[in-house]
């Protein structure tokens, strides 16, 4: 897809070839730029306890953190979640961890059901851009 | 009487050497939010305690006569004052001469004051703000880092080593951090780097920006370089006082007492209720400590990074202890390579500086998978070994809920090493969790019974009821006492009280060899 983006008195045309890829690869003037979108991550206080629930990284996907089994999924496709909200439970290691959001937003795809059987570092859900 | 010129002379010279790289480099420093050096070593310090070593000193590296003007002190401050009463050395890089770069000089004064610190036994706190080399000082630049680096090595685990990342840092810059203690870095001010941006971009043509590749945020939850992250510099220079408040000054001292008004007998009957009665659902570990420790003296160390294990400073009856634990609410508290690593660390600074380690075990083990196996589980869970096996100071550990297989080894098991040893009523000391277990030992059993499956969950519940509890592992010695949760602050407290004076000397050696 083509975007104009102005800046100041100029107009450039960037190319991006897929805004959901990571990097981003965006072409401007036939340079061709790598970008990789700016995790919103939370530093918890130094001091305090930080809540051990809240994931940190707060990417588009929702990737499992171990891998496991999921036991329940509590979100549909296109549900709007708030920070901290649990979004399934994966058991792994003889426990069930809920997996929370990281962020806010709607929840676009979702790709586990319970039963699933998932991998280190799986996409579980995508969030909407 | 006019007064004598050579005095009036000598204060118009330290006014100078006030004004770093000049008033209009100054300004720009703090139109960006950052301070000189002299305003960070104000709010460092104990107010009127600093006192400046070397000031005069101007770059002599420069052979090829490429730098256009001389600075008095060369880019850094150096000295020596007090944190809380507490004799410390500092160097202070500054910003607005030759971009705070590292000449030869600059690493003479550093060097200087590091070995005044060694010398007399005190900490040494440097505040970085540094583009790296000086390049006009060619190789002796280069030189002058290896006598830092050189120094950072020989002098740690006998003085505490504290590095302040204000500003960016950028190759060698990065590297004496790193060989120090601990690294504090400014959310959005600090960047740490081997290679820039720029030359990564010539290299490997990766396009990258400071900040996701070497910011705060990435060093503090991705690689765990950052000790600590705050918000602001100033909030940096607070924590950095409040941290040496846990360290004693050299490696023969005992760290500072702080008397405490929380009572060392408060029982925390909120404590009993913390564990689940279904050992599958997780509760928070940081909820244990936070009532458990003297209140509000809990202080998480790379508490973004490998969060499924807890490190941290705290005290325990105004006595200054090191905190080792699992969080089974995240990753259900497994260890990995990066956890291996996280405690390996830590355990060994406490080591060095004679703080009493507290362990409080919930884990069911190491993480499976390909990608710890190739990535070298073996050889980082073995620095967990090495680190616990090694360390002298009181060591105590308290089991809470899951010690199973290698991570019951690791977590300060009693022939490890450890001096105590105590278990919650709910703690599950095992080789491995009760499925697994009735499926190994009694397969044939299983395979043979009308019902296997109901013969399987039959043999694990009896399995879980024999084996699930802390009851068998005391029988046999591994457990010196079952406790309850409510009377843990006590208990932990009187047992440091009973092995405050444990005296137990390693063999003599050159040093070990970790593995790394």
């Amino acid at each position: 897809m083509k975007v104009r983006v102005r800046i100041e008195d100029r107009t450039y045309v960037v190319d991006i070839e897929d805004p959901q890829a990571e990097p981003v690869i965006a072409i401007v003037d036939g340079h061709r730029y790598e970008l990789w979108p700016e995790e919103a991550t939370r530093l918890p206080e130094p001091g305090t306890t930080s809540d051990a629930a809240q994931p940190l990284t707060t990417e588009r996907e929702v990737r499992a953190p171990i891998p496991g089994v999921i036991v329940s999924v509590s979100v549909q496709p296109g549900a709007s979640v708030s920070l901290g909200q649990e979004l399934c439970v994966l058991e792994a290691m003889k426990m069930r961890n809920p997996i929370c959001a990281g962020r806010t937003g709607v929840i676009e795809t979702v790709h586990v059901v319970p039963g699933k059987h998932v991998q280190h570092r799986e996409v579980m859900m995508e969030f909407a851009a | 009487m006019s007064e004598d010129p050579r005095i009036l002379h000598l204060r118009s010279l330290r006014q100078e050497a006030r004004l770093g790289g000049g008033a209009e480099r100054i300004a720009k420093q703090h139109a960006k939010g950052k301070m000189t050096p002299y305003e960070r070593l104000d709010l460092l310090l104990d107010p009127g305690t600093f006192h400046e070593l070397e000031p005069f000193i101007t770059g002599q590296g420069d052979e090829l006569g490429l730098s256009t003007q001389k600075f008095l002190g060369d880019g850094v401050v150096t000295g020596y004052g007090q944190i809380d009463g507490r004799t410390v050395y500092v160097y202070a890089q500054d910003f607005t001469v030759y971009g705070g770069t590292l000449s030869e000089t600059q690493s003479h004064r550093i060097c200087h004051v590091m070995d005044l610190a060694l010398r007399n036994g005190v900490p040494v706190i440097g505040l970085l703000d540094s583009g790296g080399a000086r390049i006009q000082d060619g190789v002796r630049s280069l030189g002058g880092y290896a006598e830092i680096f050189r120094r950072n090595a020989q002098y740690s685990g006998v003085i505490p080593q504290i590095s302040l990342m204000l500003g960016p840092c950028a190759g060698g810059a990065a590297y004496s951090p790193a060989l120090t203690d601990l690294i504090v870095m400014v959310n959005k001010h600090s960047y740490m780097f081997l290679t820039g941006p720029e030359v990564i971009k010539a290299v490997t043509g990766e396009i990258v920006d400071p900040e996701s590749l070497g910011g705060t945020t990435v060093h503090a939850s991705v690689s765990g370089i950052a000790h600590l992250a705050v918000a602001s510099e100033v909030e940096a220079l607070a924590l950095c006082r409040r941290v040496l408040g846990y360290l004693p000054s050299n490696n023969v001292e005992n760290p500072p007492f702080r008397p405490t008004d929380d009572d060392p007998l408060r029982m925390d009957p909120e404590l009993n209720s913390i564990v689940p009665l279904d050992a599958a659902t997780p509760y928070s570990m940081h909820a244990v400590i936070g009532h458990i420790v003297d209140r509000g003296t809990f202080l998480e160390i790379q508490a973004a990074w490998a969060r499924n294990v807890i490190v941290g400073l705290a005290r325990l009856g105004g006595h200054a202890v090191g905190i080792v634990a699992q969080e089974p609410s995240v990753m259900a508290g497994v260890l990995d390579i990066d956890s291996s690593d996280k405690i390996t660390r830590f355990v060994r600074m406490c080591d060095c500086f004679n703080i009493p380690l507290v362990t409080f075990v919930d884990s069911p083990g190491f993480l499976p998978g390909v990608d710890q196996e190739h990535g070298g589980i073996i050889r980082h869970g073995a620095k967990v070994l090495y680190a616990y096996s090694e360390a002298t100071v009181p060591k105590i550990s308290v089991i809470t809920r899951k010690a199973y297989g290698g991570a019951y080894i690791v977590m300060g098991s009693k022939y490890l090493g450890t001096d105590v040893n105590y278990a919650w009523p709910s703690a599950e000391i095992a080789v491995l969790g009760a499925e697994g277990a009735a499926n190994i030992l009694f397969r044939r059993q299983i395979e043979s019974a009308p019902d296997p499956s109901a013969e399987r969950i039959r043999l694990a519940e009896e399995y879980r009821r024999k084996f699930n509890n802390p009851y068998h592992a005391a029988a046999a010695g591994f457990v010196d006492d079952i406790i309850e949760p409510r009377e843990t602050r006590p208990k932990v407290i009187a047992t440091l009280a009973a092995l405050r004076d444990k005296y137990s000397p390693a063999p003599p050696r050159k040093h070990g060899n970790i593995p790394v």
